[in-house]
């Protein structure tokens, strides 16, 4: 036994994630429900992880309205995150949120080496039930597949059943994965467990995912 | 008088189980002072283990054999004729063995911390720290953690530009403390880029009145406490010097 001795996690090590949702009309219903009570999820899982809660830094996108990006979530610590309510209406424009969430991810990541704190590569999750409803999307897609052969980001695309798949699989080079039956809850299960082991992250380490419970590769 | 020590635990697995320790610990008397000398090995390389205790042993037997008193330039020498030596070692092995393993697959970091007559030297590459303290446990040097732009990036002897990474510095002072830690420590033991005295006071206090072996014991406990191990699952090494 040492007298005295305090450990105390010292790091303030951060692991910036983007959460872009769907929020337009197609949405509507047991998806944007269901989209909701995940989201409320997520909120208590990360909560509930002592490390996660204070490494992973949250910022929610949502599209819709007419061609809109609205940040629901401004970056906030998963220990002051408060699960937002998803409103279902309005288009798809995709690229148009990818473009910011990279651009969130890049001025979030500048302010953290200002701020000397040190941080883990950025993870980008898209969740959406359609196709783009915007031109430029394919632009979009190309700088995020960029992105990520840079290592600048990670990025997830994740679609319900109704999904366009072969527009999704371009916005990453892993390839999207379907949500089965508007699953949310463990989709955002999944996705707080994975989180907390990217915080965990050890020197020149790949994080290990957790198995996916709530979808599959679509055929 | 001086006392000498070091520890080195495995950390656990997702699981919660002991990994294989990759990290490796020493502090030994050398002809004309001491050293002490972390390396921690990769945990994505398959040898990482083998790769620190090599580079490690290499180092401190270099610095064990050194008889004259040196400046920075022939001390970063040294160290640098050992890492390459150590890495020579490494690829003989490997051809010995048919391990078929590149260099990167023995990639570890390294921190020495060495003490002769009136000058003390560090020498560092990558993560993990060394800190010199005087007897009222106030921070004489420190050698901070270097990564890349990720947190989980850092600096190994495998990279090809190695050296180009390397980080010496000497003082003048003829009576330290020091204390030198792998990454798995760092997380409690510096706090904005300098020593959180909450920890460093303490254990300097403590490693000026234990035996070796209580103190090996009590830094054992420490480091595998469930405390530790919920901050940092990685393996935890820490080695010092205490002038008495």
């Amino acid at each position: 036994m040492i007298k005295d001795l305090i450990l105390q996690d010292n790091t303030n090590q951060r692991l910036p994630c983007v959460v872009l949702l769907d929020g337009s009309t197609s949405m509507d219903g047991k998806a944007i429900d269901n989209l909701n009570q995940g989201l409320s999820i997520l909120e208590q899982e990360l909560k509930a992880d002592d490390v996660a809660s204070l490494r992973v830094q949250l910022l929610l996108l949502r599209i819709g309205g007419h061609s809109d990006v609205e940040i629901l979530t401004d970056w906030t610590d998963a220990i002051d995150f408060s699960a937002p309510q998803v409103e279902a209406n309005g288009t798809t424009p995709l690229g148009k949120g990818v473009n910011v969430a990279l651009r969130q991810l890049e001025d979030q990541k500048k302010k953290y080496r200002q701020n000397q704190i040190t941080y883990n590569r950025p993870w980008l999750f898209i969740i959406t039930d359609g196709a783009p409803t915007d031109l430029n999307w394919e632009r979009a897609a190309e700088k995020a597949v960029e992105a990520e052969k840079k290592g600048k980001v990670v990025v997830f695309p994740i679609g319900t059943e109704e999904a366009d798949f072969e527009i999704l699989n371009k916005f990453s080079s892993r390839g999207a994965i379907m949500l089965n039956n508007l699953d949310f809850k463990e989709l955002f299960v999944w996705l707080s467990q994975s989180v907390s082991a990217g915080s965990q992250t050890e020197i020149n380490s790949e994080t290990q995912l957790p198995a996916i419970s709530w979808g599959a590769v679509p055929s | 008088m001086y006392k000498l020590g070091s520890v080195s635990v495995a950390g656990l697995t997702s699981e919660n189980k002991p990994k294989l320790n990759q990290d490796y610990a020493v502090c030994k008397e050398t002809s004309s002072g001491y050293a002490a000398v972390i390396s921690d090995g990769a945990g994505s390389a398959i040898y990482g283990g083998i790769g620190s205790k090599c580079v490690s042993r290499t180092v401190i037997k270099a610095l064990q054999k050194q008889h004259i008193l040196i400046d920075v330039d022939s001390f970063s020498e040294l160290i640098f004729n050992a890492v390459e030596k150590s890495l020579k070692i490494l690829r003989r092995l490997s051809r010995l063995y048919r391990l078929d393993a590149q260099i990167t697959a023995f990639s570890a970091t390294l921190v020495v911390a060495y003490q002769t007559g009136d000058k003390c030297f560090c020498a560092h590459l990558g993560d993990g720290a060394c800190m010199f303290f005087n007897d009222a446990n106030e921070l004489i040097k420190i050698s901070l953690p270097e990564n890349g732009e990720y947190i989980n990036e850092t600096f190994f002897v495998s990279n090809k530009d190695w050296a180009n990474n390397l980080r010496c510095f000497e003082f003048t002072e003829n009576k330290t403390n020091c204390l030198v830690m792998s990454d798995g420590v760092t997380p409690f033991a510096l706090l904005n880029d300098a020593p959180f005295l909450e920890f460093t006071k303490p254990m300097l206090n403590f490693l000026r009145t234990a035996t070796l072996d209580e103190a090996t014991e009590a830094i054992t406990t420490m480091l595998t406490s469930q405390k530790a191990t919920g901050i940092s699952s990685d393996d935890k090494s820490l080695a010092w010097w205490i002038t008495c």
